[in-house]
């Protein structure tokens, strides 16, 4: 069995949502204040038996409801989770008598469910409705609730479906064991001696192992043996007891004088003293140390943060490893070992906790039937696979959850585009999993640019401040990203997305095979011999009234590049040319004219090659929408375009673009395009 | 098919725990000893138990499941021990409620436990007028009719609802209850969630045969199923445990077929003889630990089919008859032992008599059912049995099952958080006005309840009922409540299932008409016949309760009997000498 879904309903920021699990292992991610923690604090108010109060208080109800609704019935929080059979499930196991009275479906796969509710109770009701209906504000409607009635609320478990009321037994509740480690977790100083639960248990249920392991032994003789062992231990400590005895012999006299002066000793009873050790007491003096190769001990205590976090979760690892051996606990062993870790990146270097996670993914499936992890890190989602990452996303007060591994279909179109974003998602591009808003680009120089181009655009929206993600899918696989995120389809993560993608104009002669590239002016300039398309107005009539997807690219009749239209946009702006571009002087004797003013178009003299013939033919054919000023831009960015080596010339670019907009008067103009993707993803 | 018999004693630990296995043994064997042994022995061994798989114990009684608790001690967690009711509406009926068709019109939200359901006027007249047999005008004869309703095997092994006792469907020689309108009937009453114990046994059944996954559940959570007295088994209770038994479940049975005393309840003494699984060892305990010679000697001539060795050897006093009137011979019985004399009847009226020390009554009716029959109010009817019923267990001290008896009238009156505050008042009222009550007649007891129920109960007119409340004196009502599980000094046979007793009375009586039949009534002595006959079986349970000392109380003998007898090896004790000794 394995926990397969949870439903949340009125419980801090979940109004009503459900989440599907994995067995193995959960990586839950989302931006801040996304539920993450909330969703493992649901869980352990059904599973957890042990830790923690499950009485709740006002702040714990979801929120964001309206006051009509509370008039008509007092908040209440409900949370259940669904139990699915495993495939392959041995019915006669252990499973399957832990939940059956919970079942609510039984043919295969059955599904049990555990419910959670907090609520008041009925008799209550009458008062309530007294109370808040006369409230006209929700504000005060909460107060009310806070001040007279949460304390009166209950909480239930129930098992099965709900509607029937049924308690679910404390004895199968407790086969659960719930191990949960919150991100704020300061490994405690003595977690490292046996003084410590956490410590000693392991210790205990690990001494003697080789005995208890040995299946050649029976039982018995395990027992006998152990006991043997307790017996020798107990006659060797004997003597040394002793001896501290006889060592405080003469002092005690001093010591005791006055418990018989004061009236301590009676009836002819006398204070002494006496011990005996046994082998559990004299575990507290074990401490975990630390010993390097050279030699050298260190208290555990002293380690750094980060091993020391691992050596607790690894503690914690084997104490539910103990929990669940119905060797040592018997009826009280744990039958479903959870572990639910919050961050467990923190104080880890990257490449750690790229281990720690491949570690509890493979090798730890025996021992804790389910692992949930909440994160921020892309180490840890790029250590996992895309069915094991579950998105939380939350827009304007709705929760939409996303599961990356579910949203392709199971055909070869699916299986590639999944492929494809497996090996795209590595630690740093992982960002788009986590972002708030995504720009997907086609090259280095648009991503590169992007929050350069935004401060200009609006200095007040910042991609930062709205936690954007640029991200660069190297030419145009949009259509494999946007599989994750498109909300028309199911399992998705909602998240706006604006694609940018570059016009790219293309022309055929109507005699000729196959299209090629070819100039805007060209574009429709001669429709007898030549047919054309472009690369982006399917796209961006595909997704005009997609909910949370747009293509934004260069105006239709004019544009090509994202380079090609800065220069065409901004003629002018002298620090378009820098080093790094070939032909400079020709550039800057071309922007000189352009300058001019009253220059003609044959004064755009460009160096002779069957390129710069194309262009001036070009130009000078242009359909009729082109103006004079238009062919003079069109040349300058033709020959800017031919010139200009992608990633280095954006990374100068962005530099000067931060000069011009530090400037205090900014020259450069945004593109049109790339204005209005930004002011549409911000919004 | 021939089984090999192994002989084995009540502290044999048998080789294979992983067999389905029946052990057949007469009374005072250690049937019940042996199978706690056998319990415990499968818990330190069982390979398959898992960290929470348990083993099932199903006894015939809640008592006979407390004292295997009892016995078992701290082992406990890991045995489920309960009545197959119990057992069965815990781990199959309510957890899988949801399943259960809805053509069967149960409303699983008003399913709450299972519990005897009286005829409730209403509802009869409601499925009269359902069923179009309003021209049965008999409302009496259908109450006894439906209220006699079981489920039973047809030929073709389909479960059909009747009564146990045919007849009673025959209003008159040309009137019958239609028999499918039965069926109607129970799903009016599982509407209101009215369940009774039988009716578990249907669900279960009818769940198991249409979700054959629910045996894999109870299978997984019972890797071994025992069940003791199995000759007192229902045969849709075999049905069931020869299903799960196909599978991963080791079943084990216990019983004797000369105790099946349950006939009324479907059992068939032939069904323990016949029921086998595949692989089934049979195993048989000679041995009674629990009788002196004197009676073991007894015991082995009523008996044929087995001859047990009496382990104590201590030879005991002779059975002997008690002839005369049963107060007389209580008495008798208790100057020859000087100790505390179980009487078993076969009466449940005759043991609460002897209770209650009332010396005269004769009338064997169920006044109870009278109430009912004769009050056409059936609220106040039932509220008036369950005050009576609730007395005469609180007097008992079983008020767990007194303030169920009474929470069930004021349920409908009170919120439900008030229902066991409520029933503790009245109980404790009932019983602090018993002295003041018990000499009245039930028309004043009424008006004394009627003063503090928290439910208003209608006043009387004129009538059948009002004449029938003055003419019946509280005290002899009262003799008619059936207490369930009765562990008092004086009870049934049939309540003294599985129990022994140091020195016993058995109690046979004149009929309804006076007479003292005795060759019905010592038949089983003088010319036994055990296989064939259950009222021989009852009588026989009746004296193989006994340790040291067994009486049996006749109210007349003659010599032709007490000649046979005395060749058994009675003694003889008469009330009236004289009178004997004119017979000789």
């Amino acid at each position: 069995m394995y926990i397969s879904k949870i439903k949340v309903e009125g419980f801090r920021n979940f109004k009503n949502t459900e989440v599907l699990f994995d067995e193995g292992i959960n990586v839950i991610i989302g931006h801040n204040n996304a539920g993450k923690t909330n969703l493992l604090k649901a869980l352990s108010l059904v599973i957890d038996s042990t830790g923690g109060s499950k009485r709740l208080d006002v702040d714990d109800f979801h929120k964001q409801i309206e006051l009509s609704e509370i008039k008509q019935n007092p908040p209440s929080i409900r949370i259940s989770l669904f139990i699915s059979e495993s495939t392959d499930e041995n019915l006669h196991s252990d499973d399957l008598v832990t939940i059956s009275n919970w079942i609510t479906k039984l043919d295969k796969p059955y599904e049990a469910r555990l419910t959670y509710e907090f609520f008041l109770p009925e008799t209550e009701k009458g008062d309530y409705v007294k109370a808040i209906d006369e409230v006209k504000e929700v504000e005060t409607a909460w107060k009310i609730i806070k001040r007279d009635f949460v304390r009166k609320y209950v909480y239930k478990i129930f098992g099965g479906d709900p509607k029937f009321q049924n308690q679910a037994e404390a004895e199968n509740l407790q086969k659960f064991d719930f191990q949960f480690l919150n991100a704020i977790r300061d490994v405690e100083r003595d977690m490292f001696t046996g003084k410590s639960t956490l410590l000693r248990d392991v210790l205990q249920f690990f001494m003697d192992y080789e005995i208890k392991k040995d299946t050649k032994r029976t039982k018995q003789e395990q027992t006998d043996e152990i006991k043997k062992r307790q017996v020798a231990f107990e006659t060797k400590t004997k003597p040394v007891i002793d001896e501290l005895l006889g060592r405080v012999k003469e002092g005690q006299k001093e010591i005791l004088d006055y418990a018989t002066k004061t009236g301590a000793s009676f009836n002819q009873a006398n204070p002494n003293f006496e011990g005996n050790v046994t082998e559990t007491e004299l575990l507290s003096a074990l401490k975990l140390i630390i010993e390097h190769k050279t030699g050298i001990k260190v208290p555990a205590t002293h380690n750094g943060l980060g091993y020391n976090n691992l050596i607790f979760m690894s503690l914690l690892l084997a104490k539910m490893q103990a929990n669940a051996d119905g060797n040592y606990y018997g009826s009280n062993a744990k039958v479903y070992p959870i572990l639910a870790i919050e961050e467990p990146e923190a104080h880890l270097h990257p490449s750690m906790q790229y281990k720690f996670l491949k570690f509890l993914k493979e090798n730890n499936k025996k021992k804790v039937r389910q692992v949930f992890v909440t994160t921020h890190s892309t180490h840890i989602t790029s250590a996992v696979s895309l069915d094991d990452i579950i998105c939380l996303h939350g827009e304007d007060n709705k929760i939409n959850i996303g599961y990356p591994g579910k949203v392709f279909s199971n055909d070869e179109d699916g299986k590639s585009s999944k492929a494809y974003i497996e090996r795209f998602l590595d630690a740093t591009r992982s960002n788009i999993l986590f972002a708030q808003k995504i720009i997907l680009v086609e090259g280095l120089a648009e991503q590169l640019l992007m929050k350069t181009l935004a401060r200009h655009v609006n200095v007040d929206k910042q991609l930062e401040d709205f936690h954007v993600e640029v991200s660069n899918v190297g030419g145009r696989y949009f259509e494999h990203f946007l599989k994750l995120f498109d909300s028309n389809k199911s399992n998705t993560i909602h998240k706006k997305i604006a694609c940018i993608t570059d016009r790219d104009p293309e022309r055929k002669e109507k005699s000729g095979k196959s299209f090629e590239k070819c100039y805007p002016f060209e574009y429709n300039a001669d429709f007898v011999n030549y047919e054309y398309k472009d690369n982006a107005s399917e796209k961006i009539n595909l997704y005009a009234a997609h909910p949370n997807i747009r293509f934004f690219s260069q105006e239709e009749t004019k544009g090509k590049t994202l380079e090609y239209q800065i220069a065409f946009e901004n003629p002018l702006l002298k620090n378009l040319i820098n080093d790094s571009i070939k032909n400079k002087d020709e550039l800057e004797a071309l922007v000189a004219e352009y300058k001019r003013g009253d220059s003609t178009l044959a004064d755009f003299k460009l160096r002779d090659s069957e390129e710069n013939k194309r262009i001036i033919s070009g130009v000078s054919s242009a359909p009729s929408s082109f103006s004079d000023e238009d062919k003079k831009k069109s040349i300058i960015a033709s020959r800017y375009l031919n010139s200009v080596g992608k990633g280095e010339n954006a990374l100068e670019l962005s530099v000067e673009l931060e000069k011009d907009f530090d400037s205090g008067s900014p020259k450069f103009i945004v593109p049109e395009y790339l204005k209005d993707a930004l002011e549409w993803l911000l919004k | 098919m021939a089984f090999e018999i192994k002989n084995i004693s009540s502290d044999t630990k048998i080789d294979s725990i992983e067999e389905h296995f029946k052990v057949t043994a007469g009374p005072g064997a250690g049937k019940t000893r042996w199978l706690i042994s056998h319990i415990r022995h499968v818990l330190q061994n069982s390979v398959r138990l898992g960290n929470t798989r348990k083993i099932a114990c199903i006894t015939y009684t809640n008592v006979a499941a407390e004292t295997i608790l009892e016995r078992l001690g701290v082992e406990v967690d890991r045995v489920e021990v309960s009545t197959i009711h119990s057992f069965l509406y815990k781990n199959l009926v309510k957890p899988f409620a949801f399943l259960i068709p809805s053509e069967h019109e149960l409303d699983i939200t008003k399913l709450d436990g299972h519990d005897d359901v009286p005829v409730y006027k209403g509802l009869l007249y409601e499925w009269k007028t359902k069923t179009s047999q309003a021209y049965i005008t008999d409302d009496n004869k259908i109450i006894k009719a439906l209220s006699d309703l079981a489920w039973q095997f047809d030929t073709t092994n389909n479960l059909i609802l009747r009564p146990k006792k045919p007849y009673l469907g025959k209003i008159s020689s040309s009137l019958s209850i239609r028999k499918d309108s039965y069926f109607v009937y129970k799903k009016m009453c599982w509407n209101k969630g009215l369940v009774d114990h039988d009716d578990i046994l249907f669900f279960s059944l009818d769940l198991i045969t249409r979700f054959p996954r629910l045996l894999d559940i109870v299978r997984a959570k019972f890797p071994y199923f025992f069940l003791d007295e199995f000759q007192d088994t229902n045969p849709i209770q075999t049905a069931i445990i020869t299903k799960i038994a196909e599978n991963e479940t080791i079943i084990g049975v216990v019983g004797d077929k000369a105790q099946s005393i349950y006939g009324f309840q479907g059992a068939k003494p032939e069904q323990f003889n016949n029921f086998s699984l595949p692989g089934i060892q049979v195993y048989s305990i000679s041995d009674n630990h629990r009788c002196s010679n004197k009676i073991a000697v007894l015991l082995n001539q009523v008996r044929s089919d087995i001859s047990q060795v009496a382990k104590r050897n201590v030879e005991g006093i002779s059975p002997t008859i008690l002839v005369g009137e049963k107060t007389w011979a209580m008495n008798k019985s208790f100057e020859v032992t000087r100790g505390e004399v179980y009487s078993l009847s076969r009466s449940n009226i005759t043991s609460n008599l002897l209770r209650e020390g009332v010396g005269l009554f004769v009338a064997k009716a169920n006044l109870l059912d009278e109430i009912r029959e004769n009050d056409s109010n059936t609220e106040r009817a039932n509220i008036l049995i369950a005050c009576i019923t609730a007395t005469e267990l609180g007097r008992q001290s079983r008020y767990k099952e007194a303030l169920k008896s009474l929470s069930k009238e004021i349920k409908r009156a009170v919120q439900k958080e008030e229902i066991p505050k409520q029933a503790l008042l009245i109980l404790k009222f009932l019983l602090e006005k018993h002295s003041t009550f018990k000499p009245k007649n039930l028309m004043d007891f009424y008006t004394i309840i009627a003063g503090v129920f928290p439910k208003k109960i209608s006043g009387f007119r004129a009538g059948s009922a009002k004449t029938f409340y003055e003419k019946n004196i509280y005290e002899i009502v009262a003799l008619s409540v059936n207490i369930k599980e009765d562990t008092s000094l004086h009870r049934t046979i049939h309540k003294a299932k599985g129990a022994e007793f140091k020195h016993v009375m058995v109690v046979l009586e004149k009929n309804d008409k006076g007479n003292f039949e005795e060759q019905n009534e010592l038949g089983f002595i003088l010319n036994s016949n055990l296989d064939e006959d259950e009222e021989h079986r009852v009588r026989y349970v009746g004296i193989s309760r006994a340790k040291d000392s067994l009486f049996i109380n006749v109210p007349s003998l003659t010599d032709e009997a007490k000649n046979k007898l005395a060749k058994k090896g009675f003694d003889f004790l008469f009330e009236k000498e004289m009178q004997a000794q004119k017979a000789i």
